[in-house]
């Protein structure tokens, strides 16, 4: 009840900020694409580092800009890892089966919210604040049996950009974003437990991942931690389309129930639709 | 000095990004033989619920399978090594599956298919069925035996979404052979969401605890489990049958209907896996399964790595079998 309260305040808090924000004066639409490799270890299911390259990989940014800076951002990433190559076996109650990687989706949905401390013809530096929702379902195969692995988190991190211009038509950005606090649900400690078995009782994967949602903790820097990189060079092609380069930076950290380490890099062509 | 200041600020900051990666994971385990069982039987000693139900010193099995694993150990050796320490345990949860091999069950009965053709499906479909209903791939067979309904259960998981349809189909009859044998196990969260019919009354079926850290003594509370009653009430008397090959959540339905008072229980002992098991791997990608629950039934007693024992114990022969004669459904058409 008490981290329900703290997630109300906080939501209000956040909507006033964000309805404080000004009329803008220029928006974007932009996509990018790219390669993006990830390494994961998530000791509630396995002590090896699950590792992979994909070009399953999209982020979908809208930028508004005025007085301040508002961000609204969805990055999509999907990734098969496997220690060893699949392989075939014989089961008693199965007959021939074979071996199926780890599957892991990276959803974040960040709405970033930034007030200029600097700001000159060359440089800008904006501060402020990310309302950052990732969710990291996983399907971890082992054998005939997949298991369901979660970690949902939704959380306020601590957001800066610092951009140069570099000439009319080239700029060159870098976004960090630190967690301050964030409401996280993790799968349990071997995670096939009661109350997971009750969640799922009902068969309905909108119940069940509400369940899941509500059985989660208010964490901060000392459970959970993470750094978010992005690193941005834009060249102005025209006064509607802008096309660069972008590299993500990701690093998440765990230890409740038990430690999950997972980095994530990622190159990506970028382009930016101006209105 | 506000270039220097710059400099400092990247350098930290590259510092602090290498730092993640160090902070992010901790070390693998090792992949030579040696490293490979270590992580095996840790696991089990971190994760293993059944030790005092099985009475097995896994600390003992360490002192006397550790010294046959050396560097040079082949993968064959290797594996013989940690079946014979899991055979240990004889318990249908406990597995090892490696490429391109039979998968090695910890429990004699399933592992060596001890008595395996004593049930044959295919005998009651074309010998005692008079008509023949079959939905989810085979998972749910039901038909009508005289004026008995008949229902056989491959597995317990979506397949149970057929049982409501299936006791529409034998409403009328005048009692109901429930057969659990050979039942593979599956997701018993389906069997207790789907008994609603079975059921008048909400009930004590078992409860359960789990592993929720690495200490011998670090359990979950105790867990209940109720079946309510949900839909028209089958209210006919039932026979239930099980055998050797009727294990995880087709034990834990048994419980259920254990908890019934218009239920007979023939046919032999399950098999005494009831707990849940999680898969796991081991650093050169084989897998194994590790039973990670205490489970008991509603008299308050453990039946992992006994079985749950039928009201009357009745065995099939394999003479029979070949015969085309299923005794123990014989026996339980004679109890209506």
């Amino acid at each position: 009840m008490k981290t329900t309260y703290h997630l109300i305040i906080f939501a209000l808090v956040f909507s006033a900020a964000c309805l404080n924000a000004q009329n803008g004066v220029q928006k974007s639409l932009g996509v990018s694409w790219g390669l993006s490799n990830i390494q994961r270890q998530d000791l509630i299911f396995s002590p090896m580092i699950h590792r992979d390259w994909s070009p399953v990989n999209t982020v979908i940014d809208y930028h508004r800009t005025g007085k301040a800076e508002q961000h609204l951002m969805a990055k999509f990433a999907y990734y098969r890892a496997s220690i060893v190559e699949p392989y075939e076996y014989l089961s008693f109650y199965n007959g021939n089966e074979t071996t199926v990687p780890q599957q892991f989706t990276v959803l974040d949905l960040n709405y970033d919210l930034g007030f200029p401390l600097v700001k000159n013809d060359r440089l800008q530096l904006l501060m402020g604040g990310r309302s950052a929702n990732r969710l990291l379902p996983s399907g971890y195969s082992f054998g005939n049996l997949q298991s369901f692995g979660y970690y949902f988190s939704f959380g306020l991190d601590l957001w800066s950009r610092l951009q140069f211009h570099l000439g009319n038509r080239n700029r060159l950005s870098a976004t960090l974003a630190l967690p301050l606090l964030a409401y996280n649900a993790r799968s349990s400690y071997l995670w096939h437990t009661d109350p997971y078995l009750m969640w799922n009782y009902s068969h309905n994967g909108l119940k069940a991942f509400g369940n899941y949602l509500t059985h989660g903790e208010l964490q901060s820097w000392g459970k959970a931690r993470g750094i978010d990189l992005d690193l941005q060079y834009l060249h102005t092609v025209n006064d509607r389309w802008d096309l660069g380069l972008r590299y993500l930076y990701s690093y998440r950290y765990n230890s409740d129930p038990n430690r999950f380490g997972q980095l994530e890099n990622g190159i990506y062509f970028s382009g930016r639709y101006k209105f | 000095m506000k270039h220097y200041i710059k400099y400092f600020a990247l350098f930290f900051f590259a510092i602090g990004l290498i730092q993640c990666e160090k902070t992010a994971f901790v070390p693998e385990p090792g992949k030579d033989p040696e490293a490979i069982f270590e992580a095996l039987w840790t696991s089990f000693q971190n994760d293993y619920a059944g030790f005092d139900q099985r009475h097995v010193d896994w600390q003992e099995q360490y002192q006397r399978f550790r010294p046959q694993v050396n560097a040079n150990t082949t993968d064959d050796a290797l594996a013989n090594t940690i079946e014979s320490m899991l055979s240990t345990l004889d318990d249908g949860h406990v597995a090892l599956i490696r490429p391109n091999r039979r998968v090695f069950y910890s429990n004699k009965i399933v592992n060596e298919e001890i008595d395996h053709e004593l049930f044959n499906l295919e005998l009651i479909k074309t010998h005692y069925l008079q008509d023949v209903h079959s939905d989810y791939g085979g998972g749910i067979v039901y038909g009508k035996i005289g004026t008995l309904g008949y229902i056989h259960l491959k597995y317990i998981g979506l397949n149970l979404l057929g049982l409501d349809e299936a006791l529409n189909y034998l409403d009328g009859v005048e009692g109901l052979i429930f057969d659990l044998r050979h039942n593979a196990g599956g997701d018993f969260t389906y069997a207790y969401s789907e008994f609603g019919r079975l059921t008048n009354q909400e009930r004590f079926a078992h409860r359960s605890q789990t592993k929720n850290g690495t200490g011998p003594d670090d359990y979950t509370p105790w867990y209940d489990w109720n079946i309510y009653p949900k839909g028209k009430y089958f209210d006919k008397p039932i026979v239930l049958l099980t055998d050797r090959y009727t294990i995880s959540a087709g034990e834990r339905m048994t419980m259920a209907f254990k908890a019934l008072p218009n239920v007979v229980h023939l046919g032999d002992t399950t098999n005494g896996a009831i707990s849940t098991k999680i898969l796991k791997e081991l650093p050169n990608g084989w897998v194994y399964s590790v039973a990670t629950q205490h489970i008991e039934f509603l008299d308050g007693k453990s039946y992992e790595g006994i079985g749950l024992i039928p009201d009357e114990v009745i065995r099939n022969t394999k003479e029979e079998v070949e015969a085309k004669v299923d005794h123990q459904l014989e026996v339980a058409i004679k109890r209506f």
